[in-house]
């Protein structure tokens, strides 16, 4: 090591700057979280309903239906991590199922990604601080799935919006103000918005993803990872939102395409990272 | 007339292989006994000594466990080493900015 402060500092800066390299290990996180939502392109395809004692090869059979309009309450409660509005682009299938496969995905998917960063730091001899992921997936798992539910039933349902959202807003910044900083309280607040559209976006779980690998991007420090995530979070924004805007997938690819789109960024990003680590080596 | 960025300068720290250590754990959750050899190229017993320095001034926990049948000795950085290293680093930067402008 070199003993001139100048020199010293470039020499301190390579050390972080390796020590960084050498803790990475976003790419299997991103291999893995693409799969998972490849995987569940096969729950948004469309499902052909005929009623009950008809025989299917002589009449036509139509789209099932049971809408949020019907019985939006228990729609809400049921499908906790959304799809209330049906998939944008298709037919909406109106199942639980995929809900259970999301959640059970999720948990999973979050579970592998801690016990591979300790893994790695057993190998590598450097371990990724991986509080920050764990608590805003955790976070965007239960908010969804108890939160939400609870305060549309109990509080924003009673009490009406107008009344029910600057309150939820005081409590929130009441709570977390003194305890940590302003970055802080308004990352609660976006988190909470983010839960929201969770329980409203026809693709809503793929919000949670976003939020928790936005939280490992910032733990990680690397180019490629907050460059994938920040294109990740923008496609998924896209595939949730485009039907407000009539913008539809071509025919062929209706059915798969809002589910490939954000996988395929996933993996894209977790290949790059993974030959990166490769070269580095 | 403003005060020496010397001043800054903490005895504990300021030894560059120590700085090497805190600086690699500031990057991280905690890390091994034996990346930290590596990096910066001492021998285990030169590195113990350097530990035990920081060990002793709060700056870094030491902690010893087993990975299977291995033992393994992880370290990991506190608050009050961070605030150390930070100063530190400040300390060195505005001694530099000194230097250049004189």
């Amino acid at each position: 090591m070199t003993v001139d402060p100048k020199g010293l500092l470039v020499e301190l800066a390579a050390m972080r700057k390796r020590a960084r390299a050498d803790r990475h290990g976003y790419w299997l996180p991103f291999l893995l979280f693409g799969l998972i939502t490849l995987g569940a392109t096969p729950f948004y395809g469309p499902r052909l309903c005929v009623e009950a004692g008809q025989d299917p090869e002589l009449v036509e059979p139509r789209v099932c239906t049971w809408t949020s309009a019907d019985q939006s309450w228990l729609y809400h409660w049921l499908h906790p991590t959304g799809q209330m509005m049906g998939p944008v682009f298709g037919l909406h299938q109106p199942s639980i199922v995929p809900d259970i496969y999301w959640i059970v995905a999720l948990l999973c998917g979050y579970l592998a990604v801690v016990w591979w960063y300790r893994w790695r730091a057993a190998q590598v001899g450097v371990e990724t601080p991986t509080r920050a992921y764990a608590q805003v997936t955790i976070f965007m798992l239960v908010l969804p799935l108890i939160g939400v539910p609870v305060l549309s039933e109990l509080f924003f349902g009673r009490a009406g919006w107008q009344i029910a959202l600057p309150i939820t807003v005081a409590v929130i910044v009441a709570a977390t103000w003194r305890v940590r900083s302003v970055g802080f309280t308004l990352a609660v607040l976006a988190l909470f918005a983010l839960a929201h559209f969770v329980t409203i976006y026809p693709y809503g779980p793929m919000v949670i993803l976003a939020a928790g690998l936005a939280g490992l991007a910032y733990l990680e420090r690397s180019v490629v990872c907050t460059v994938t995530v920040a294109i990740f979070a923008a496609t998924v924004l896209f595939v949730n939102e485009a039907g407000r805007f009539f913008i539809y997938w071509p025919y062929p690819v209706q059915y798969f395409a809002s589910t490939a789109l954000p996988a395929f960024v996933l993996l894209i990003g977790g290949i790059i990272g993974s030959v990166q680590r490769e070269m580095a080596r | 007339m403003s005060e020496n960025p010397t001043a800054g300068l903490d005895d504990t720290v300021h030894q560059r292989h120590r700085l090497g250590v805190l600086t690699i754990a500031a990057e991280t959750k905690r890390v091994e006994f034996s990346y930290l050899k590596s990096a910066l190229e001492l021998t285990a017993g030169n590195l113990s000594r350097h530990i035990t320095v920081l060990e002793q001034a709060g700056l870094v926990e030491v902690e010893k466990g087993y990975e299977g049948k291995r033992p393994k000795t992880w370290l990991h950085i506190t608050a009050a080493g961070r605030a150390a290293l930070a100063a530190e680093m400040k300390a060195l930067r505005t001694l530099l900015d000194r230097h250049d402008n004189s």
